[in-house]
C-alpha cells in the first residue's frame, strides 16, 4: 500500500513526464523498474530480451502518459502495457520459437544449495524460461495475470483448446522441473549431512 | 492431480511476486537513447513535412507563373526628332491602357527636353532668344504666346527638334516591366535609359532559416541540423551579384569513429566505436550569384562560393563496444571543445534560389543548397556535408 506522500510524488513525476521532462521520466522508470522487468522477464527468453521488452513498454508509457487518468493507480496500467508489449514480442518472435526438452533442465538442482523448503525467484524464472514461448505465454497469462482461456486465445491468436492444452503441458513440465530441482536439493542436503 | 496443479500455480504465483531486482543504469541508458532517437525522428518528420509542404506550395505557386513568360503587350518606337514633344509609333495592337501609359512616358520625356531648352530663362529673355532664332519646346511656345497674347508665328518661335536624331525603343510588358533604349543615330551608340524591373534592387538583405541533413561523407548516417541567419546580396550587374552574411548552424552528425582523424590521439587508449556529434557553428558564406532566369516576378539564381566555419562549441559523445578502463560505469564518454577550430573558406557552397517578388520591398524564396567540405571539419577533421532547403525572406534595403 502506497502512502499519500508516495502517491503525490508519483503524480508529480507523471506531470513531469507529460512535459517530457527527462528527469521525471527517469524517476518513473526507476520507481517501476523492478515491477516492470519482473513482468517482462516472465515472458522473455532471457534478461536482454526482457530489458528490450520493458524499454518498449516504457516508451509506450512515456508517449501515451497524457492519456493516463492520474486519479487511478498506475500499476495496473503499467502491468497491462508491459503484458501487451510482451505478447507483441511473443507474436513477433513466434517463428523463432523452440520446444525445450525437460532433460535440459536437470542441472537446475545444482543451483539450490541454500534452498530447502522453497524455491528461489531466480530458479522459478529459470524454469519459466525453460518452457517454450507458447507454453510460457499461456502459463503467465492464466496463472500469474489471471486472464481466462477465452481472453488468452484472443490475445495469442490461438484456439481456446490450444490455450488449455498449452497450460496443461506447461504445468506438467514445470511440475517435473520442480520435482527434479527438489530431488537435486535433497541429494545435496543428504551429501552434506553424510 | 488437482492438488499438484494448485501447488504449481501457487508456487509460481507467490514465488514470482515482487522480486527484489536492483535498478540497472544500463537499461535506463538504452531507454534514454531510444527516447532521444524517437524525439529526433519525430522532429525530422515534422520538419520534413513542413519543408515538403512549403516547398510544394512554393513550387506549385512558381510553376503556375514561371511557365508563362511575361507577354509583350506593346512595342513602341520613338524615332522622329520631335519625339520629345509627343510623337510615338505604337503598335496597332497596343491596349488602350498601354497607350495612356506610353503617352505619359512620352510626355515626361518631352518635359525633360523642354527643360533643357529653357534653363535659366525668363519670358523676356526667351523673347530675346527668339529674335536670335533659338528653338523652343512646345510647352514654352504655348507659355509665351499666352503671356504675350500673341500667336507663335508673330513671335517667330520655332519648335525645338531633338539635339540629334534618336530612336527610343520601349516594351510594355505585363506588370509594368519597361525596357527603354535610346540610340543616337549619328554616333550609332545605344544607352539604356530606364529599366524598370521587379528585381531592380541593388542590395537585398535576406533572413534565412534552413533545416538540413548533415552527414559525414561515407558514413551513411544523416542527422537533422538547423541553420538561421542573414544574407546580404549586392547586384554587380544585370545578371551577377555577390552575397555574404552570417549564419548560425547547429550541426548534428553521427558516424563510426573510423571517419575521425583528430590531430593527436593519446597512445594506448581504447578507441570509441561510434561518435555522435553536436556542434554550434558560425557559417560565413561568400557567394557569387548568377541570375539564370528572370520570369515575371520570379527570379532563378544559381549561387556558388565558399563558406568559412567557425566552430563555437563541439560536443562529441563517444560510444564504446566495451567499457573503457578509465570510464567509471558506462559505455559512453563525452568530450567538448570550445572555440578551437575554424575553417576559413573550408566548405564549398552551391545553391539555387527561386525568389518570388511580393511587393517593391519584399521577396520570398526557397533555396535548395549543398555544402561540401574542402577540408576536415572540427576536432575529428571529418568530411562534414550538409544538404538542405532554406526558406528566405528578402528585403530590398535601398528601396526602388
Amino acid at each position: 500500500m502506497k502512502s499519500i506522500t508516495q502517491i503525490n510524488s508519483i503524480k508529480n513525476i507523471i506531470k513531469g513526464c507529460i512535459k517530457e521532462d527527462r528527469r521525471s521520466q527517469k524517476e518513473l522508470y526507476r520507481v517501476f523498474y523492478a515491477f516492470s522487468i519482473a513482468i517482462c522477464t516472465r515472458y522473455a527468453n532471457n534478461r536482454e530480451d526482457a530489458a528490450s521488452i520493458m524499454n518498449e513498454g516504457f516508451y509506450k508509457i512515456f508517449t501515451q502518459i497524457k492519456k493516463f487518468d492520474i486519479s487511478k493507480p498506475m500499476e495496473p496500467w503499467i502491468r497491462k502495457i508491459m503484458t501487451n508489449t510482451a505478447i507483441d514480442f511473443y507474436r513477433h518472435n513466434l517463428k523463432f520459437a523452440y520446444t525445450s526438452d525437460i532433460s535440459d533442465y536437470e542441472h537446475l538442482g545444482d543451483r539450490y544449495e541454500q534452498i530447502y523448503a522453497k524455491l528461489h525467484y531466480d530458479d522459478l524464472i529459470l524454469m519459466i524460461h525453460a518452457l517454450s514461448p507458447s507454453y510460457r505465454a499461456v502459463f503467465n497469462l492464466y496463472v500469474i495475470e489471471g486472464y481466462n482461456h477465452e481472453e488468452i486465445a484472443e490475445m495469442l491468436n490461438v484456439s481456446i483448446g490450444t490455450s488449455k492444452s498449452n497450460l496443461f503441458k506447461a504445468r506438467a513440465k514445470l511440475a517435473e522441473m520442480v520435482k527434479l530441482a527438489e530431488l537435486g536439493t535433497n541429494e545435496k542436503k543428504m551429501n552434506v549431512e553424510e | 492431480m488437482e492438488k499438484e496443479r494448485k501447488n504449481i500455480d501457487e508456487l509460481f504465483r507467490e514465488g514470482l511476486q515482487r522480486p527484489l531486482i536492483p535498478f540497472d543504469e544500463m537499461h535506463w541508458q538504452a531507454m534514454e537513447q531510444k527516447l532521444e532517437r524517437k524525439r529526433r525522428l519525430r522532429k525530422t518528420r515534422v520538419v520534413s513535412i513542413f519543408v515538403a509542404m512549403t516547398a510544394a506550395s512554393i513550387a506549385v505557386f512558381l510553376l503556375l507563373h514561371i511557365d508563362k513568360p511575361a507577354p509583350i503587350r506593346s512595342n513602341v518606337v520613338l524615332s522622329k526628332p520631335e519625339y520629345l514633344a509627343d510623337t510615338a509609333v505604337v503598335s496597332k495592337n497596343a491596349k488602350v491602357e498601354d497607350r495612356h501609359r506610353i503617352d505619359e512616358v512620352v510626355k515626361n520625356r518631352g518635359n525633360v527636353g523642354q527643360k533643357e531648352n529653357s534653363q535659366g530663362l525668363d519670358n523676356k529673355s526667351r523673347l530675346s532668344a527668339a529674335s536670335e532664332g533659338q528653338y523652343f519646346g512646345r510647352g514654352e511656345i504655348q507659355e509665351l504666346t499666352l503671356a504675350y497674347r500673341l500667336s507663335a508665328a508673330s513671335l517667330d518661335l520655332k519648335l525645338a527638334p531633338a539635339a540629334s536624331p534618336r530612336e527610343i525603343k520601349m516594351q510594355i510588358m505585363e506588370d509594368t516591366l519597361f525596357v527603354f533604349e535610346e540610340q543616337d543615330q549619328r554616333s550609332n551608340s545605344t544607352k539604356q535609359l530606364i529599366k524598370e524591373s521587379p528585381f531592380k534592387q541593388k542590395g537585398t538583405l535576406s533572413a534565412l532559416a534552413a533545416p538540413d541533413l548533415s552527414n559525414v561523407r561515407g558514413a551513411g548516417q544523416y542527422s537533422l541540423s538547423q541553420n538561421v541567419g542573414l544574407l546580404y546580396t549586392h547586384s554587380l550587374s544585370k545578371k551577377i551579384s555577390i552575397s555574404t552574411g552570417i549564419l548560425y548552424a547547429k550541426k548534428n552528425y553521427k558516424s563510426s569513429y573510423s571517419f575521425y582523424k583528430p590531430k593527436s590521439i593519446a597512445e594506448g587508449i581504447q578507441l570509441p566505436s561510434d561518435v555522435d556529434a553536436s556542434c554550434d557553428v558560425i557559417d560565413i558564406p561568400l557567394l557569387v550569384n548568377f541570375n539564370v532566369a528572370n520570369l515575371k516576378k520570379t527570379k532563378v539564381t544559381l549561387s556558388a562560393g565558399l563558406s568559412s566555419y567557425f566552430m563555437l562549441r563541439e560536443n562529441y559523445r563517444f560510444s564504446y563496444d566495451e567499457q573503457p578502463s578509465y570510464s567509471s560505469s558506462t559505455l559512453y564518454n563525452n568530450y567538448e571543445v570550445r572555440g578551437e577550430n575554424k575553417h576559413i573558406m573550408g566548405v564549398a557552397d552551391v545553391a539555387i534560389s527561386f525568389d518570388r517578388q511580393i511587393n517593391d520591398k519584399v521577396n520570398i524564396g526557397i533555396r535548395p543548397f549543398v555544402k561540401l567540405p574542402l577540408t576536415g571539419i572540427g576536432y575529428g577533421r571529418t568530411r562534414l556535408e550538409s544538404k538542405g532547403v532554406a526558406i528566405t525572406v528578402g528585403l530590398n534595403i535601398f528601396g526602388r
